[in-house]
């Protein structure tokens, strides 16, 4: 199997708090790859890192490197990087002021995609991989935050697929959820 | 002695709240005074041509027996254009400066900004009028008395209030919604455009319509400024009347029906404010309401 991201001697420091030293592992390509550990020790520190998205805390610091198809991210542009590799995050976040349907669409609205198909053929296919199709098919105006929690962070997911990342990552997307939402959203996980 | 114990302590606890009711009353009496006085002695003022007519000559019936009742239809036009053109300036510059501090600000400049905008509006609003007079007179006589010059007026009163309450707005939308966006690879111009401003809009027409209250109401900067006109809208560079300016200077002046007509000012002006005070408190619980939700 061949590795699709490496991270190679990660260090990450939030001020002089060190929260990683000297990560080193791979992610293989198509697969699931699970982090797991207590909390506090840096799993969501470590998975920011491989977008980009750690270094957006103010005083936060990087070494090392994360490949992505032998690629230093650190080397490419930081929005770029976060395009190919996407994230959904520990609580459910979908933009308060937009519906399902805006949410889903976000992603590729605002990187210039215009087309009203596209658009309504990608959120489709992004609410129906995330289980969430039909629970929404007849409300996707509705507003993102009036779904229930377990749909929000579904809803999170479509969102985050809707872009075609080449890899996924995941910041414990059930930590808040019921059991029968986490069921749902592990299926998916192995779907995908 | 347990008893009168209690007994003692729930005596004082009612004596306490007798005396908490009564500093309400007290604090309320100021504000309906100016409430009752300005509908008693306001609503006669109102007439048919009070919305309409420009200022009438002055007169007092004891003197003369055909005493024009005019209006303040002027007056209130004034002070929209002046509140329009004061708007147009202020609230770009403002919320940009507000998008400035919240996204960007988190260095010195920003703390230096932001320093400066608290010191700003502390300003004395006599101050600005000078000021703006002053910098008028540099740049172009003609526009020394003019709605123009009145507008740059309100405008700088204007600014540090919607600069910090844009700032304050936009600080309120949670740093999981930029992150979301952010993950999604949207450039960080885009994100703050078009999710963070939208997520903040309640908070941004809340801070717009409260500076426009504010520089509706302001009186002294106005006086170097446009001047006030006793004839309707003549032109961006001539003196423009407001309502602020009717009361200031009808209401000392010794003519019974301009004092008539300063008081009916005053009741409107009141009327004014409260309608903004109440659209935006409309706007802030849209807000809070869509988010009680989530």
């Amino acid at each position: 199997m061949t590795a699709k991201m490496e991270v190679r001697g990660l260090s990450a420091w939030y001020g002089a708090k060190r929260a990683l030293d000297g990560v080193t592992f791979d992610v293989g390509e198509n697969s699931v790859t699970a982090i797991i550990g207590p909390s506090g020790c840096g799993k969501s520190t470590l998975i920011r890192c491989m977008n980009r998205m750690h270094e957006l805390v103010p005083k936060a610091k990087v070494e090392g490197q994360v490949l992505l198809d032998g690629k230093n991210v650190y080397d490419l542009d930081a929005v770029a990087v976060r395009r190919r590799v996407g994230m959904v995050f520990q609580k459910a976040n979908p933009f308060p002021t937009m519906s399902v349907y805006d949410n889903v669409a976000a992603g590729l609205r605002l990187n210039g995609v215009r087309d009203r198909d596209t658009l309504d053929a990608t959120v489709e296919k992004s609410l129906k991989l995330a289980a969430l199709w039909d629970e929404v098919k007849e409300g996707v105006d509705a507003s993102g935050v009036s779904l229930s929690g377990g749909q929000q962070q579904r809803l999170c997911i479509a969102r985050a697929l809707a872009v075609e990342p080449e890899v996924l990552l995941m910041d414990e997307p059930c930590s808040a959820l019921d059991p029968i939402a986490t069921a749902k959203i592990e299926d998916l996980i192995f779907d995908l | 002695m347990k008893f009168d114990r209690d007994r003692r302590r729930r005596v004082i606890d009612y004596a306490m709240g007798v005396a908490a009711l009564g500093c309400v009353v007290l604090a309320l009496v100021p504000l309906g005074g100016v409430l009752f006085e300005a509908t008693v002695r306001g609503l006669p003022a109102i007439s048919g041509t009070f919305f309409t007519a420009n200022q009438p000559a002055p007169c007092d019936r004891a003197v003369t027996s055909d005493c024009q009742a005019g209006g303040i239809g002027n007056a209130i036009q004034g002070t929209l254009i002046l509140i329009t053109i004061a708007a147009a300036i202020a609230l770009p510059l403002g919320i940009a400066g507000g998008i400035y501090l919240s996204e960007y600000g988190h260095n010195r400049l920003g703390v230096t900004v932001r320093f400066a905008m608290d010191v700003m509006s502390g300003i004395p609003s006599i101050v600005i009028g000078i000021f703006v007079y002053t910098l008028v007179l540099t740049l172009n006589r003609q526009f020394v008395f003019s709605a123009v010059s009145g507008g740059v007026a309100l405008a700088v009163i204007m600014l540090p209030v919607v600069a910090r309450t844009s700032e304050e707005a936009l600080r309120l939308v949670p740093v999981t919604t930029r992150e979301a966006a952010l993950a999604l690879g949207i450039p960080k111009f885009k994100v703050t455009l078009r999710v963070v401003l939208a997520s903040a809009r309640g908070g941004l027409v809340t801070g717009g319509l409260l500076a426009v209250a504010r520089a509706a109401g302001e009186t002294a900067p106005l006086i170097m400024t446009a001047f006030g006109n006793p004839f309707g809208f003549q032109g961006f560079d001539h003196p423009i009347a407001s309502l602020t300016f009717v009361i200031f200077y009808y209401g000392t002046s010794a003519y019974e029906n301009w004092q008539g007509l300063a008081w009916g000012a005053t009741l409107i002006l009141i009327l004014i404010m409260l309608a903004i005070s109440i659209a935006a408190r409309i706007a802030l619980r849209s807000r809070f309401g869509s988010r009680e939700n989530a």
